[in-house]
């Protein structure tokens, strides 16, 4: 125990850092790809009418009523077997961030949805009267009231997406805890390499929460005053 | 040419089976101040909302200056216009709400500048300029740089009023501007809203204020029930009260408008 | 090349299907169960007056919510032997959800007892009730009442999040799932049919659920 694990640590710090390396990328392209589709969703869910909406509830009650895991393997499974067919090799991590964009995609739409319904409707009537197109409206006065409101879950949302992460090593991406997997498996020990992982997804978290928290006092000023 | 400044003819309503009002038929020239009243249900607010189109109507014409509004119809034929084509026609209408509906996120200056760049096309000194000027004939130049949740509610509604007259409109809707506010402020709103008046502005003012519409209308329309009942002078609808219907609704307001029992 | 679609095949694993679905209700339940003992009691500890009590609890859950589930998962299975605790694979997933859970569950009775009107516990010490312990009759039944919906919610996400249990090789759902889908490439039916049935499981939960809150309501 102790100056041993430190060493292997040590050792194995490329592996390490590669492993934080996919870990944050694939995180960064999912929180990228379901923001930009989530809040786009989540104004059609707000304004859009019965029939244009549809396709978009249902999108989000189906996620919100499957794990996380299995939308992984779905798409990896789904893709891979079709790819084989045209012998391509899908890389796990692009099924992986995929299934973490379509989760995470309908809980920042539903995020969207419930900050712009409690914008009141009349304003949306002020500047259609002073002759502002519904994407005006949208631009300067909506999503900027919205965007205060949807910051925290938002920031919650990310650091469901890092530790949804995890699942990706059970596709056999090379995140940082199917590294640590391989360590372990290296150095014939288990208990301090996950309590390692465990510290590392914990600072990465803690990180992202704080500028968060930041990001949001600096927004809500106006609103506040 | 003798054309009114705003010509409604025949404007009618439904929602679904429901008739909101029809037979609507109203000339109002350049400069005239209109008063509507009539209980609630009577149809007078979505009437107003149908003249800067922020409601759909079903039946017959609105011409603003010559342009009708909302839809072009040739012959029999109806059709409504592109939403970018009403939004540039509500520039030459203003509304002021019941419910002020400032933006909050925002200042005073850039709630009133906030359509003259991003609609008109100002530039930001121009805007900036105009605005200061309406704010300051309003009479809240100081809180240039306060937000709506600073300000009462009788200094939120003349900031609207500023927002939407900035705009430089043909005509201004009022729509029951003061019902919202607390007595003791009603009577800046009123106050503002008579000096535009006496500027020439062309207005029509919903309203359930029946003194100030006695004293300030040239014109004054009585729906109820989805009709124009009665159209006539302040002297006729309010000291006359021709008409049974409006005779019963002036009573419920108990407000004996000459000072002297009839 | 066309993909023929072999339903009947996938239906013939139902029974395994809903043993799979039972498990993870059972795995969610006993998880709940020593999660809400865990999060009620460092509710207390959060709301205490004692400064070190409320760190301890702030601590816990800073620590559990930020780490993933899985990593909890391996930490317990895989890594507490070494320490000598030794688990069978449900008991050391139940574990570690709990703990999990355990977390979020501290937030919602925290927030269940900040929402009890002061005056109320100030009437109970009114008519000479006696020690905090029977205080507890009259601030738990008004707590349990506000926190069901958000006891609901946190109950259908554990119940989601025991999917996870199949990456210790427990026999649930996800993992059935897995297996018939190897066995018999039915890629299509298989994660169709599994995910349908997540999804009526857990509308059937919550309408239940809701329910529930609706008796709880009208006394």
């Amino acid at each position: 125990m102790g100056a041993g694990f430190i060493e292997n640590i040590l050792r194995s710090q490329n592996a390490i850092l590669a492993g934080i390396s996919n870990t944050l990328s694939a995180s960064l392209l999912a929180i990228a790809i379901s923001t930009i589709f989530g809040i786009l969703f989540g104004i059609i869910l707000t304004y859009g009418n019965k029939y244009v909406k549809l396709p978009f509830r249902l999108y989000v009650d189906i996620i919100r009523g499957i794990p996380a895991l299995l939308i992984v393997f779905a798409v990896y499974y789904y893709v891979d077997f079709w790819l084989r067919a045209w012998n391509v090799n899908l890389p796990p991590f692009t099924a992986g961030f995929i299934a973490l964009s379509l989760n995470a995609g309908a809980h920042v739409a539903e995020n969207t949805r419930g900050a712009l319904e409690t914008i009141s409707r009349g304003q949306i009537d002020a500047g259609r009267a002073i002759g502002m197109k519904f994407r005006q409206i949208l631009l300067y006065i909506l999503l900027p009231q919205a965007f205060v409101r949807m910051l925290p879950p938002w920031i919650n949302i990310m650091t469901e997406i890092i530790k949804g992460s995890t699942l990706l090593s059970l596709i056999g991406v090379a995140e940082l805890m199917l590294t640590t997997q391989q360590l372990i498996a290296r150095y014939n020990d288990a208990l301090q390499y996950y309590a390692f992982a465990g510290f590392v997804y914990f600072l990465i978290n803690i990180t992202v929460e704080q500028i968060g928290r930041f990001a949001e006092k600096k927004m809500s000023r106006g609103l506040n005053a | 040419m003798s054309d009114s400044l705003l010509q409604i003819r025949g404007l009618g309503k439904w929602f679904g089976p429901h008739k909101v009002f029809s037979g609507v038929n109203l000339d109002i020239d350049q400069g005239e101040v209109v008063t509507i009243i009539g209980s609630s249900g009577s149809g007078k607010t979505t009437l107003l909302r149908c003249i800067n189109l922020l409601e759909t109507f079903q039946e017959g014409t609105i011409h603003l200056n010559g342009e009708e509004l909302g839809y072009t119809t040739s012959g029999y034929h109806r059709r409504r216009l592109s939403e970018a084509h009403i939004a540039n026609q509500r520039i030459h209408t203003g509304m002021v709400f019941q419910q002020f509906n400032l933006f909050p996120h925002m200042t005073v200056m850039k709630n009133v500048t906030l359509g003259l760049v991003k609609v008109k096309g100002m530039d930001r000194q121009s805007a900036e300029a105009e605005a200061k000027k309406w704010l300051t004939r309003v009479g809240l130049a100081e809180k240039i740089n306060s937000y709506p949740s600073q300000l009462s509610g009788g200094q939120q509604q003349r900031v609207a009023i500023a927002r939407a007259i900035a705009m430089n409109p043909l005509i201004m809707l009022f729509d029951e501007a003061t019902s919202a506010l607390d007595p003791e402020l009603v009577g800046e709103v009123l106050n503002v809203i008579k000096e535009l008046a006496r500027d020439g502005t062309t207005m029509i003012v919903v309203t359930h204020e029946m003194r100030f519409a006695y004293e300030l209308s040239d014109k004054t329309v009585f729906m109820d029930d989805g009709k124009i009942a009665r159209v006539g002078t302040p002297k006729e609808i309010f000291i006359e009260k021709d008409h049974p219907r409006l005779r019963e609704f002036l009573a419920t307001f108990n407000a004996d408008i000459a000072g002297s029992s009839a | 090349m066309a993909y023929i679609f072999n339903f009947s095949l996938v239906f013939s694993y139902f029974p395994e299907f809903f043993a799979g679905l039972g498990l993870g209700i059972w795995l969610a339940v006993s998880s709940l169960f020593f999660g809400m003992i865990i999060g009620l009691a460092l509710a207390y500890c959060a709301v205490s007056k004692n400064r070190p009590l409320r760190m301890f609890a702030s601590g816990y859950v800073m620590l559990l919510r930020n780490i993933p589930l899985l990593v909890i998962t391996f930490f317990c299975y895989f890594g507490l032997p070494d320490w000598g605790l030794m688990l069978n694979k449900h008991a050391s997933f139940i574990f570690a959800l709990s703990l999990y859970s355990g977390a979020y569950l501290t937030e919602v009775f925290r927030a269940g007892l900040l929402a009890i009107p002061v005056g109320i516990i100030e009437a109970g010490a009114a008519i000479g009730l006696r020690r905090f312990q029977i205080l507890l009759y009259i601030q738990m039944p008004i707590m349990f009442k506000n926190v069901l919906p958000a006891l609901s919610n946190n109950f259908i996400s554990l119940f989601k999040d025991t999917s996870l249990a199949s990456s210790i090789a427990v026999a649930e759902l996800t993992y059935l799932a897995r297996k018939v889908n190897t066995i018999t490439f039915r890629v299509i039916e298989v994660w169709l049919i599994v995910g349908a049935m997540y999804v009526v499981a857990c509308y059937l939960i919550a309408f239940f659920l809701r329910r529930v809150e609706r008796r709880f309501r009208i006394q």
